[in-house]
């Protein structure tokens, strides 16, 4: 009995002796970190402070956009076609690639999407689609881009670049859709696109006849919008073809108000119906925007003098108020800050009128000669239905481009109207 | 007598230090945080392990047969190629077993201290992620995209299978048979696909599949665990076990082949640095060409000598620094996780 006792006991023994060292983890510390404490070193540096200061800033100045490199074709325009729609490449994607290239082309100095001489355009050959192991899985698409710049008058391409692009997503079309993320403004681009501007300001000193004829045919229509917008796509480093734009835009200018006065007195009617005795700046846009020599003139003069009256008369109304009401008193003081800033606004919305109608022209003119180009299957008809397509989408960005047009008017009579209502709005 | 008191003395005393040594079970706390203690100072000045200080992530990962006996694996041909198509999120609606095996498996990891990543979790907060991102407006590039997945630094893979005998003794009982379960579980590294643990079993009998294979799964995840540790201790003895791939980016002007400004090729000097920065001299070139060398079974030390991690992406920006400074060569380091190294020499 004492024996078997004293065995339990070397066996509890035993037991408690191999939990203890257990118990204390594994072991398996070797040579490779055996003994090794972390003990971390700061990570040192030999730059003084001022260099410091000195290196980041140097730092910051090389990563500032160099805007004498950026606005070296300020004036050049150009219109973007959309790539063509086939397999991966949706209406949405197509749109999403021509916005980019809109974008590109800004960033590299080319100041708006109006001409209807030389268009930039891509064409897309998707060079694989895979699927990772991954999970969850992703699919892969790449795509090889070739833009290029076009001249449509002598079909001449005048500088390409190509661009290699993988999107990546849960599904292929959303990959599809993050390759056209992934289009960058690249050394080539901004090369290209150089090319493309210096080749397109010599073209207009060489072939101000073109121009000349494309102005005079639309002149001769009746279609001065679309001639203006011809002037406009010039850019000021084409000399020769600019000193024709400063001979040419004011009488364009003043013959589409003539042509427009109609419409513009129509619009003025309706905006007299909805505003009742409220100011509006746009009435008096309108209204400076129908040269005094039209018929229409009369009219809307009657009309703004009426209009004149019964804001004047709520104005004295309220002024009359003023004294006994201070509601109306900060009504009043609303009411004359609103009529100090009568010619800054009535020449904003001037503005946005002009560059609609000068928009509308370019983009109607833009689909018939891309129509036409792609009944006589030249050249440039391959990619006809694409500009027709694309014109009317980037509409839209036109808007924007034709706001510039503006910059450039500087037709007498509407400068006195705007006199005139700057002295209207001083003794007011 | 004598010697009898001095044993049971010893044993008691030894027990009670075991006892201890295991935690502090503060029997006065009721809470859960409350109960927990620690000693940092302590852990602090222990000895580095190499291992915990950049602890790989091990996740449980469907296998394919499994996917496929639950119709969420298809193939597609893409351009060409065969592609296999995984819903991962489909099966772990679809499998109600899954769920469950998988929770046996990652109990028994956490009965060890090494909680391991979740699948499904992970791939919710993928989602989530996403989802912030966006609304954070974060850039996100092709690779950002193509690595914002599951990146276990091990896989285990399961995969089960369960049917029925078809013949019985009685023509009314046919395939009514007994059921058969057959499993298996591979731990594999996802850097070398080194199978690094298996578990094997096939035939089972037994009615419930979900009980069966846990019950397994608890008799022989000791070996299981045991080979997962060899493993560790493996990268402990001999340095971690890495890729190495130095490639040429689309359009350099640069060939590995090219003579370099010391008059050998860039890819004898790129040899003759692996050479010597890997653990004995480890390593493996499986492919050579003018565009890529691709080096496997290279194993790299772990630790600094301030006892800081020397990972994959430290040994790449070694190799970068080199490379910059002797050859004038423009590399970039693109290192990932805990096993992948890739420098790409781009145009100069």
């Amino acid at each position: 009995m004492k024996k078997i006792f004293s065995s339990m006991q070397w066996s509890l023994l035993l037991i408690a002796a191999i939990a203890f060292v257990s118990c204390g983890g594994n072991a398996n510390q070797d040579s490779t970190s055996k003994n090794k404490k972390f003990n971390p070193t700061e990570r040192q540096s030999s730059m003084s402070d001022s260099e410091r200061e000195t290196a980041i800033l140097r730092k910051r100045a090389s990563l500032d956009v160099d805007l004498e490199t950026v606005l070296y074709s300020h004036g050049v325009r150009f219109g973007i076609v959309e790539p063509k729609i086939q397999g991966d490449i949706t209406q949405d994607i197509a749109d999403r690639i021509a916005m980019k290239m809109l974008q590109i082309a800004s960033e590299n100095g080319i100041s708006g999407a109006g001409s209807l001489n030389f268009v930039m355009g891509a064409e897309i050959a998707q060079t694989g689609r895979a699927v990772t192991g991954t999970s969850p899985q992703k699919m892969t698409s790449k795509y090889e881009l070739t833009f290029k710049v076009l001249n449509t008058v002598s079909g001449e391409v005048y500088a390409t670049a190509t661009q290699e692009v993988i999107g990546v997503g849960n599904s292929f079309e959303e990959a599809s859709q993050n390759a056209v993320q992934e289009i960058k403004n690249t050394p080539q681009l901004h090369k290209m696109l150089q090319t493309a501007s210096e080749r397109i300001i010599s073209w207009y000193d060489e072939n101000l006849q073109v121009i000349k004829n494309q102005v005079e045919k639309a002149e001769g229509e009746g279609n001065y919008a679309l001639a203006l917008s011809i002037l406009n796509s010039i850019p000021e480093q084409s000399k020769e073809a600019y000193k024709y734009v400063a001979e040419k835009q004011d009488s364009l200018l003043k013959g589409m108000l003539h042509k427009q006065a109609a419409d513009m007195l129509a619009e003025m009617e309706a905006l007299l119906a909805s505003s009742g005795d409220d100011f509006n700046p746009a009435v008096g846009a309108y209204f400076s925007l129908i040269p005094t020599d039209c018929p229409e003139h009369a009219t809307a003069q009657q009309l703004y003098a009426e209009y004149e009256k019964k804001c004047n008369a709520r104005r004295a109304d309220l002024e009359a108020k003023a004294e006994r009401d201070e509601a109306a008193a900060r009504e009043l003081k609303k009411l004359e800050m609103l009529y100090a800033h009568e010619t800054e606004l009535a020449q904003i919305e001037a503005d946005k009128i002009k560059s609609k109608y000068a928009s509308l022209a370019s983009a109607k003119a833009a689909a018939a000669k891309a129509a036409a180009s792609r009944k006589s299957g030249g050249l440039f008809g391959s990619i006809g239905d694409a500009i027709s397509g694309t014109f009317s989408r980037i509409f839209k960005v036109a808007d924007v481009a034709g706001a510039a047009l503006t910059d450039k008017l500087g037709l007498e009579e509407y400068v006195e109207s705007v006199e005139k209502k700057d002295k209207e709005a001083d003794e007011f | 007598m004598k010697t009898n008191k001095i044993l049971s003395f010893v044993s008691a005393l030894m027990l009670l230090a075991m006892t201890s040594c295991g935690g502090n079970q503060n029997g006065t706390t009721n809470g859960l945080a409350d109960g927990a203690s620690g000693n940092m100072e302590a852990y602090e000045n222990s000895d580095v392990n190499a291992v915990v200080q950049a602890l790989p992530q091990i996740m449980v990962i469907p296998g394919d047969q499994t996917l496929q006996n639950f119709k969420c694996l298809k193939t597609e041909r893409v351009s060409g190629r065969d592609y296999i198509l995984r819903d991962y999120r489909n099966y772990m609606l679809k499998d109600d077993r899954a769920r469950r095996i998988i929770s046996a498996i990652q109990d028994a990891f956490n009965s060890q201290n090494y909680p391991l990543n979740d699948f499904e979790q992970t791939l919710k907060q993928l989602d989530t992620q996403e989802a912030t991102d966006m609304a954070d407006g974060l850039d996100k590039d092709a690779k950002t995209m193509l690595l914002t997945v599951a990146q276990p630094d091990i896989i285990i893979e399961l995969n089960y299978d369960t049917s029925r005998d078809k013949m019985s003794l009685t023509s009314h009982n046919y395939g009514k048979g007994e059921k058969n379960i057959s499993f298996t579980l591979n731990a594999l590294d996802a850097y070398t696909n080194k199978v690094v643990a298996t578990m094997t079993a096939s035939n089972i009998k037994g009615e419930s599949t979900t009980e069966a294979i846990q019950a397994e799964i608890s008799k022989n995840m000791p070996q299981f665990q045991s080979d997962i540790q060899k493993y560790f201790s493996d990268i402990l003895s001999r340095g971690r076990d890495v890729t190495v791939r130095i490639a040429v980016a689309k359009g350099c002007n640069v060939d590995l082949s090219d003579e370099s400004i010391e008059g050998d090729t860039y890819a004898d000097w790129i040899v003759d640095f692996i050479k010597t920065h890997t653990v004995k001299g480890a390593y493996k070139l499986q492919r050579n060409t003018d565009k890529e060398l691709y080096f496997v079974n290279c194993r790299i030390k772990l630790l600094n000598e301030d006892g800081t991690q020397y990972g994959v992406y430290d040994w790449t920006r070694d190799l970068a620094k080199n490379l910059r400074k002797n050859l004038g060569l423009k590399v970039t380091n693109k290192a990932q996780g805990l096993g992948e190294i890739l420098l790409v020499v781009e145009n100069q």
